[in-house]
């Protein structure tokens, strides 16, 4: 066996991927070979870090030393200067936002600092191939307690005590959910785990799947225990091939240790996980649309009850519980009730991961306590807005939730806070908005989303948030009328109340919440035709300001379309009728002389 | 694997293997780098801690770095750092010494005061 | 769930009181409380996916869809709150503004359950701009004509095409409000495993599904003085024809029936049930053949023609059971063009050949290239039960008033057992009274056989025909029609003799006939049907003068060559698809 003195961890999630650690990986194998070190240094392949704005990313330990951004040719830098000559890169080492001094340890990072990670608590410390990495870290040691020490109700009431609540969307008790499929009468049960994540932006579960995926499995097992299951599903994306090819490794590694098949740890349990590949659509992360995906339907929902804990898969009593959610019930079975009660708030336990994304610095990850408010994930974690742009809303819940404006940066965020000011968890994905954000154009964003992904069974979701797009469509397009606000909310409150399953009752939230909050800016595309936030082209007007023009012409020569005319060094004057909004002389302009 | 006891040996074996990423071990030897301690031969102490490591069943409880500490006439170093004890610098180590400082100091507790750069 | 259990709620205040399973909607109408609905059809699979039958229920999020939702002990419903009505009427107003909305040209004028129901509610504007698409009807089918732009996606069609006939020729396609109904790859009708059954025609509750009509064609021929035009009518047909006139359900409107055809300018008016009375000699001797020569068997009946194509689709295996005999209508139209012509000294060509079906797969059965001879068609075309109502609509007859008339001679007269062609068992009780009598020799004392009648989705007889004993089986619907031969395939059950009929209740429940959905109205138009087999004089195939007649002077025997050559056919495989 050979004992290697530093590890280099280098992540292998989506994002980093996509920014070529898979080069750098290669980089490093073949570098450290050359030097002879390939005995001494281990290069180790993770999940991901969660900090995907500035991937790749490596890891070397034992400093613990954080490089951001690495490419292929600084691997030569990392591999004679700092593991051989024991220097630390620094041009390498991230370098915080607010701070003077590169910050070289992981550990000493705002952006981790803050964080308190449970379901991610493996995400870029463990290699997710190597089944062992994942008992070195008291892996599948959940499954041996609850099997060894606990009966099937005890394991119930544990996960009831710890008051965890579905981390996917809607928020339901998951303890009470196991309870009812475990007193549901069925001659077989199924557990499925919703690993179809479709928000836009949201991608925890990827990243748990991708860096943890031995966790989900595990608990998974726990829960076919818990309710009298003995076959699982995971239902996938297609379009998380990493994930896919992770899981399907670690199904086959957990069968080969006895983690999962016949009689585990000679207890009598036997339970087994098979893949299902959805492709993508995103109402079949709705429990009965995915039920229907999984048994080779098309993914629609059917009405409610009965429920799936009663007659979920081939009819069967069936639990499904999210990816996130799953991966806290291993650390919930080891540490306590009592340890994951000591987290969070009065009635949203543990912690929450976000995935922060539009406007703000660190784009990426996070985990932090339920209860943690807006202001401390976006400044104290996130970094804040870049270029100094002002906070004016926040999005949560993704095309269900709704906009959260900057009067309530301060309260604690947890399932309970968000639905009273109109928004929702949702699956967690937090899209930060400043001041150029038109709230009317996001509002369209999502119903645009909700109207593509709608599966077009009943007839208020189908119908009824075309008819809403098509008004904020003619709203942001300088067609709006008297009357259109109004319109929306009838619409909206009839979606809301008759929609068939909780994709369309929640998809005019992004309307609504917009409405209550920013109702003046729909008032003025609708009745001034101006776009306050200077998004909307068909309500830009585009003007040179003679005061400030001092008639230097690059905007002329910028034009696409010769809208601008003007003689040098007097003001210049733009043409409205020919010019196309396009918006090249404003950016162009260095005396900021072009309003719009 | 049939029983919890199997389970837990395979944690105990798989965390020695990553216990440096977990700043856990009980001990950490630090070799000089740096240009000059390349030039004087840390490699080859860096080589001899490993394999003491190894043929004592150490790892998970050693963790051996590279740093670049310098200092002229004296290299290479080697600081040895063990919780609740002062630091111990020794100086112009060569492999032989490695493996005594070893015995002594990391399995027995024991300075070898001879080598112990002066301060 | 407990049947037995009661359930105790209230609906509008009133205290009501149900089985343990019952819908909302149920209970409601238990209570005198009527609740509009669209995708809701009470033989179909629940969907509540139109969502027009939404209620209140006290402690509920939102609204709930009533046709889906159980009863429950202590519910509070309201079924008429202002919230409700208004929610009701914004989802009507959306489906219209999604409908196209060409109302005075719509085959369902006046018919239609869209249009009722934006009149209750009183949708007097659309406030949002036209949601319509514009796609080409798929007029690919001989049989059904189906028009996307005015469907409603309430999934009806869908529903009844996979649940009831298992055929799924039918699905969803696209999202959103792309969402459509249509065939895999949006191929047409006439390029899928489509039955022509029309059962999703009899369901559509707007004008996005119809019958290719071939009304056009009979007036033209009835106008043209070159041509003499014959028409047959089906069994199923007199015991429905009334319902379009306002009629009692189950009124047999025969007699009316008759002089209505007359009056239309028919030359001659036949009835169906005389080629029914051959078939059974015909079909009955090759089962008693079959029998003698060990096999095929079972033998499968061959008069539906939604079954003979379900059968080329996904049994092709069991082709060579199916009976080589043309359905009824067939046979009638290759003895109108050869035997009455005969007769008549008229030229075959000269002979334009109508019939009147429940049922819309006929449309595409008389178009069958092996369905003619020389280019003549035995049957020129082919009009349904409600085809036939809008033409003496058209004609400006009044079917109650009408004096009740008979059928022309010799092809009009018929027995008791081709009546009951048009009932589930029916094909099969009169092939028992002929065969049993024929293998005997004696009469029969009891010739009801009560095993075989009933709704039963697969009923099972065992029937002593002389020392032997037949095994015989009737299916209706053709998803029970392909689960018992999925059995029968791998060996779980074995037959001598089975019917199958591709509609659910038999031809009385076809796709052309007048659209009902009440197992209630179907039970009448089969007692209809059973009163005409009682009301006979003959009942027995063999003891129909016109059909020996037949016999004698034209085709020998059951069985003979010019019966193979005239009234027997063959079958090809199909693709699955």
């Amino acid at each position: 066996m050979a004992f290697y003195r530093s590890h280099v961890l280098v992540c292998g999630g989506t994002g980093c991927t996509s920014s070529g650690c898979q080069k750098v990986q290669e980089a490093l194998a073949t570098s450290l070979k050359r030097e002879g070190l390939d005995k001494e240094v281990a290069v180790v392949q993770t999940g991901c870090f969660g900090f995907c704005r500035l991937g790749p990313i490596v890891i070397v330990y034992p400093e613990g030393a954080f490089y951001t951004q690495v490419k292929p040719e600084d691997v030569p830098d990392i591999v004679t200067e700092h593991l051989i000559k024991g220097k630390l890169v620094e041009r390498l080492l991230f370098k915080e936002e607010m701070h003077e001094k590169p910050v070289s340890l992981y550990g000493d990072i705002d952006f981790y600092k803050k964080q308190h990670r449970i379901a991610l608590r493996n995400c870029g410390a463990i290699n997710p191939e190597k089944i062992g990495e994942y008992f070195a870290v008291d892996g599948y040691q959940a499954l041996a307690k609850v099997l060894h020490t606990m009966t099937p109700q005890e394991v119930i009431d544990t996960i009831k005590a710890s008051g965890l609540r579905g981390r996917g969307g809607g928020g339901f008790l998951t303890g009470a959910k196991w309870e009812f499929a475990a007193r549901a009468v069925g001659d077989k049960k199924y557990v499925v785990c919703n690993a179809d994540e479709g928000d836009p932006g949201a991608f925890m579960d990827r990243s748990v799947l991708e860096g943890d995926p031995h966790t989900v499995l595990e608990a998974m097992a726990i829960a076919g225990y818990a309710i009298g299951a003995s076959q699982g599903y995971i239902y996938v994306r297609a379009e998380y091939p990493i994930a896919v090819e992770r899981l399907r490794t670690a199904i086959a590694q957990a069968r080969e240790e006895g983690m999962l098949g016949e009689n585990i740890f000679n207890k009598g349990f036997s339970f087994d996980i098979e893949l299902r590949l959805g492709s993508g659509a995103f109402v079949c992360g709705e429990e009965t649309a995915l039920l229907a995906s999984v048994e080779g339907k098309r993914g629609m929902p059917r009405p409610r009850p009965p429920f799936p804990a009663v007659k979920g898969l081939l009819g069967c009593p069936t639990i499904i519980n999210n990816v996130e959610t799953l991966a806290n019930i291993p650390p919930i079975i080891l540490k306590g009730v009592e340890w994951f009660t000591s987290i969070g708030t009065e009635r949203s336990k543990g912690t929450k991961v976000f995935a922060l994304a539009g406007k703000i610095n660190n784009t990426g990850l996070v985990e932090v306590p339920m209860g943690t408010t807006l202001r401390e994930i976006i400044y104290d974690i996130g970094g804040g807005l870049p270029g100094g742009k002002t906070f004016k809303a926040a999005q949560t819940g993704g095309p269900s939730g709704g906009c959260i404006p900057v009067q309530y940066l301060d309260i604690p965020i947890d399932y309970d806070s968000l639905a009273e000011i109109g928004s929702m968890m949702g699956s967690g994905g937090l899209i930060v908005m400043d001041e150029t954000s038109c709230m009317v154009d996001i509002a369209k964003f999502f119903l645009e989303f909700t109207q593509d992904e709608s599966c077009g069974k009943c007839t208020p979701c189908r119908e009824g948030t075309r008819q809403m797009l098509e008004i904020l469509k003619r709203i942001t397009g300088g067609q709006g009328k008297p009357g259109d606000i109004e319109l929306l909310e009838d619409l909206a409150e009839t979606i809301k109340a008759a929609s068939l399953c909780g994709l369309g009752q929640t998809a005019p939230n992004p309307v609504l919440s917009t409405l209550r909050y920013f109702r003046e800016e729909y008032e003025a595309h609708i009745n001034e035709k101006r776009c306050p936030a200077g998004v909307c082209q068909a309500l830009l007007n585009y003007r040179i300001e003679p005061e400030k023009c001092k008639g230097c012409g690059l905007c002329a020569k910028e034009c696409p379309v010769g809208a601008i005319t003007g003689e040098r060094k007097s003001p210049f004057v733009l043409d409205a009728g020919k010019c196309i909004k396009c918006g090249a002389c404003v950016a162009k302009c260095p005396f900021k002389a072009i309003s719009r | 694997m049939k029983s919890w006891e199997e389970l837990n040996q395979r944690r105990d074996e798989e965390r020695s293997k990553i216990s440096l990423r977990r700043s856990e071990a009980a001990v950490k030897i630090i070799v000089g780098g740096g240009t000059r301690g390349i030039a004087a031969g840390a490699r080859a102490i860096t080589s001899t801690t490993l394999d003491e490591i190894l043929r004592h069943h150490l790892e998970g409880k050693a963790v051996v770095q590279l740093a670049a500490v310098e200092q002229e006439g004296c290299e290479p170093l080697v600081r040895i750092e063990q919780p609740g004890k002062e630091p111990v610098v020794y100086q112009n180590v060569t492999p032989e010494r490695m493996q005594r400082i070893f015995q002594q100091h990391v399995l027995n507790g024991e300075v070898v005061k001879e080598w112990v750069m002066a301060s | 769930m407990n049947p037995l259990k009661m359930i105790k709620l209230t609906i509008n205040d009133r205290s009501v009181e149900v089985a343990e399973g019952t819908t909302i909607l149920e209970a409601a109408a238990q209570a005198g409380i009527n609740i509009p609905t669209l995708c809701h059809h009470p033989e179909l699979r629940k969907e509540g996916s139109c969502r027009v039958c939404v209620v209140e229920v006290e402690g509920a999020r939102s609204l709930v869809a009533s046709c889906v939702h159980p009863v429950m002990e202590g519910m509070v419903v309201r079924t008429n709150t202002d919230r409700v009505r208004w929610t009701r009427k914004n989802i009507i107003e959306l489906l219209v503004a999604a409908h196209d909305r060409d109302c005075l040209t719509c085959d369902r004028n006046n018919n239609c359950e869209l249009q009722r129901l934006a009149q209750d509610y009183g949708v007097r504007e659309v406030r949002f701009p036209a949601a319509v698409r514009h796609d080409p009807p798929d007029c690919s089918s001989e049989s059904i004509i189906r028009d996307t732009n005015k469907c409603i996606l309430c999934g009806r069609c869908i529903r009844v095409c996979k649940d009831i006939q298992g055929v799924s020729a039918l699905g969803l396609a696209f999202r959103g409000s792309r969402t459509k109904v249509g065939p895999a790859f949006n191929r047409g009708l006439a390029n899928v495993a489509c039955t022509n059954c029309g059962q999703c025609v009899a369901v559509c509750p707007v004008g996005a599904l119809k019958e290719r009509s071939a009304i056009d064609d009979v007036w033209k021929a009835l106008n043209d003085k070159a041509k003499h035009v014959v028409v047959q009518v089906a069994p199923a047909v007199r015991a429905a024809l009334g319902e379009e006139f306002g009629m009692r359900e189950g009124s047999l409107v025969t007699g009316k029936m008759v002089a209505a055809l007359r009056r239309l300018g028919f030359d001659r008016v036949f009835d169906t049930q005389f080629a029914a009375d051959v078939t059974i000699m015909e079909e009955g001797h090759e089962l008693l053949h079959r029998l003698e020569n060990g096999g095929p068997l079972p033998l499968i009946t061959s008069c539906s023609p939604g079954w003979i194509k379900y059968c080329e689709h996904f049994y092709p295996q069991l082709l060579a059971n199916v009976s080589s005999c043309k359905s009824p209508q067939q046979i009638f139209g290759a003895l109108v063009k050869t035997y009455y012509a005969e007769n008549q000294g008229l030229d075959p060509k000269s002979i334009f050949s109508v019939s009147v079906m429940p049922c819309t797969a006929k449309k595409f059965e008389a178009a069958r290239p092996e369905m003619a001879r020389d280019g003549v068609r035995d049957v020129d075309a082919v009009l349904t039960t409600r085809e036939l109502a809008r033409m003496i609509r058209e004609a400006g007859l009044d079917l109650p008033s009408l004096p009740e008339e008979e059928f022309d001679l010799p092809m009009g007269m018929s027995t008791g057992a081709g009546a009951i062609f048009g009932v589930t068992g029916g094909v099969m009780e009169a092939a028992l009274r002929t065969v049993v009598e024929t293998v005997t020799g004696k009469e029969l004392r009891h010739i009801e056989f009560e095993a075989v009648r009933g709704f039963n989705g697969v009923k099972e007889a065992t029937v002593a025909v002389g020392d032997r004993i037949l095994r015989a089986a009737v299916v209706h619907g053709l998803a029970n029609a392909g689960e018992l031969l999925g059995r029968f395939c791998r060996g779980e059950v074995s037959y001598d003799f089975i019917e199958i009929m591709a509609c659910p209740g038999g031809c009385i429940a076809g796709g052309g006939q007048p659209r009902s959905c009440s197992k209630e109205t179907l039970q009448m138009r089969a007692n209809a049907l059973y009163r005409e087999d009682l009301g006979k004089k003959v009942r027995k195939s063999h003891e129909n003068p016109a059909v020996q007649e037949v016999y004698q002077k034209f085709l020998g025997k059951p069985l003979s060559e010019k019966s193979h050559h005239l009234l027997h056919t063959s079958y090809e495989k199909r693709s699955d698809l």
